[in-house]
């Protein structure tokens, strides 16, 4: 998301990070560690899971783990060279990618159907372009 | 379930510095969320 940032900020708009904890890495993450830059972007905590509820963002079943797509994400992401550190949150929590007006409409929202099922940069610029 | 056009609720968050913010504070502008599971 950090080098799509340009174009999210020409479509008018901005971009908030969330995590179901920890404010230090979000923090981390914000100001930049151990050689990685700054996100560009704020990052916040939802240790309630307030917002994750109120866009319906689902939880992981146990039978779930199960699934190849899962894996298959959680393979994609290590090519892509992402790594795991410390395990501070809520691991069954499914993410999801929203794009909310300033009158708190929500435009559009995508629900995790599992694990890294995240839209495409594509995807999410062109929801950011679409009028609602 | 809320879906398109649906406003949200007043959603109450946490600042990286640890302080309670609601989500309104973030909608100067049209906001791309990234709810993810963990930061780690």
């Amino acid at each position: 998301m950090r080098e799509a940032l340009p174009e999210i900020r020409s479509a008018g708009a901005d971009v908030l990070a969330v995590g179901t904890a920890a404010a230090w890495q979000a923090e981390a993450l914000m100001d930049g560690y151990e050689g990685h830059a700054p996100l560009g972007f704020a990052c916040v905590v939802d240790p309630d899971h307030n917002l994750y509820r109120a866009l319906g963002l689902g939880r992981v079943a146990w039978y779930e783990w199960a699934t190849p797509r899962l894996w298959r994400n959680y393979v994609g992401a290590f090519r892509r060279g992402a790594r795991q550190g410390a395990v501070t949150g809520d691991i069954r929590q499914k993410p999801g990618v929203a794009v909310i007006d300033p009158d708190r409409s929500v435009r559009w929202v995508h629900r995790a159907v599992t694990v890294g099922d995240y839209p495409s940069v594509a995807s999410v610029l062109d929801a950011l372009t679409r009028r609602p | 379930m809320l879906q398109p056009g649906d406003r949200l609720p007043p959603v109450d968050l946490v600042t990286a510095g640890g302080d309670a913010v609601e989500l309104g504070a973030f909608l100067e502008r049209t906001l791309l969320v990234v709810a993810i599971r963990y930061y780690g």
